[in-house]
């Protein structure tokens, strides 16, 4: 915060964590809660919730289980928001643990009771479930029937990250991000069809 | 037909028909997912599981049914809940236009921001007629407790909250009075809601 005429001036808060080294800084207060940073969250919020969902729908969850994973991940971001430095892919990281993490969870439930069984009826944070068209739901089946390593590099190519990015994600090199992304590209190909029609 | 070598990173020759598929196909997926995204109602979701306070389930099916035995009484407070949450908007757009206007950063600015999502929890918890008294009480004191923190903060500078506001909207709201009157007037419609509900009741569903 810079003060000039008695006016408190905020600075972003990208500038004020790009300023920072967190690893060294942990005895300073957390930093304050702020207008630009609350614009930034919401702002945040609905440019990539809708995307964040749709890469979970590519990687195996159903709508209901896309929206929880997603909500618990932007509840997490919410609480950490002013120390985040890269969210986007910070949400995803949290987004796809808790999409993992609750699987997890229904699967070591052998036999589900009622308080296991989730009830779907009152759980979609967006309203009710989108419908897709044949079409959509036919390439979000695709790239779902992908072996795990390309079904994440495709989901996350998808989200626009870059092949650097993704291999951070992954804890892989860029190499093998690219190398998935090639035998992705060649099974959806063969799945929706595409070489076939080449050959025809 | 060859086969590509899947370790061949080159291009295809599908490259571009699949890449047509795939961005049309995934814009239309994203234009869904956007659409159905109602924010406020998020947003107000993500504040509660911030601050642990998870709404309550939908009612039962019984206490819904004995909601539909009220419909008639409730009208009046469909009424009386519609202009309250009249008063909430233009509240909160007297807060937005505040914060929004040419000098964005002045001190307790933050106060303001952190007020109205609690704003929009209290609309959206009274709409939605999922709020208990207590718990609109409670939203009341924070937006309450926000506003008086900026206040704190001004009278530092040598101003207040009112004049504050007074000047930055001025010309931009029909406000009426000061922010401390209004959020009296806020508060005594809003308890006025759940009067003869008892203290731990909820307004009954008509919407």
């Amino acid at each position: 915060m810079a003060q000039e005429g008695g006016i408190v001036r905020d600075e972003p808060a990208l500038q004020r964590r790009d300023s920072r080294h967190p690893a060294l800084d942990f005895t300073a207060p957390a930093p304050p809660v702020t207008v630009a940073s609350v614009t930034n969250f919401v702002e945040f919020f609905i440019a990539e919730q809708p995307g964040l969902v749709r890469y979970l729908l590519s990687q195996g969850a159903d709508q209901y289980e896309a929206d929880d994973a997603a909500q618990a991940a932007f509840e997490e971001a919410l609480k950490a928001w002013v120390s985040i430095q890269h969210p986007k892919a910070w949400l995803y990281k949290v987004a796809w643990r808790n999409f993992l993490g609750a699987n997890v969870r229904v699967r070591e439930h052998e036999t589900p009771t009622e308080e296991t069984l989730l009830d779907t009826s009152h759980r979609l944070a967006s309203g009710n479930p989108a419908e897709f068209t044949d079409d959509e739901q036919m390439i979000l089946d695709a790239i779902k029937a992908l072996p795990p390593m390309q079904r994440q590099v495709m989901g996350m190519t998808i989200a626009e990250f870059s092949p650097a990015e993704i291999a951070d994600f992954l804890e892989c090199d860029s190499a093998a991000v690219r190398q998935n992304l090639r035998r992705a590209r060649d099974n959806l190909a063969r799945q929706l069809g595409l070489t076939r029609r080449r050959v025809q | 037909m060859t086969t590509p070598n899947p370790d061949n990173l080159g291009p295809r020759d599908y490259d571009a028909e699949l890449d047509a598929i795939l961005e049309s196909g995934m814009a239309g997926i994203l234009a869904k997912l956007q659409a159905r995204l109602e924010p406020q109602a998020a947003l107000a979701d993500l504040q509660n599981r911030v601050r642990g306070q998870v709404p309550p389930p939908n009612q039962s099916d019984q206490q819904a049914s004995s909601a539909a035995d009220e419909a008639d009484t409730s009208r009046a407070t469909s009424q009386a809940l519609q202009a309250v949450c009249d008063r909430i908007d233009a509240f909160d757009f007297y807060l937005r236009t505040v914060l929004r206007s040419p000098d964005d950063f002045f001190a307790g600015a933050a106060f303001i921001a952190n007020a109205r999502p609690a704003l929009l929890q209290l609309r959206s918890g009274l709409a939605n007629r999922s709020l208990t008294k207590s718990q609109a009480q409670r939203i009341l004191d924070e937006i309450q407790q926000n506003l008086d923190q900026a206040d704190r903060v001004m009278r530092q500078q040598g101003s207040d909250l009112d004049a504050a506001l007074r000047d930055r909207a001025r010309g931009q709201t029909a406000s009426n009075g000061t922010a401390s009157a209004q959020m009296h007037s806020l508060h005594t419609h809003v308890m006025r809601l759940f009067e003869g509900s008892g203290h731990h009741a909820a307004l009954q569903p008509s919407r």
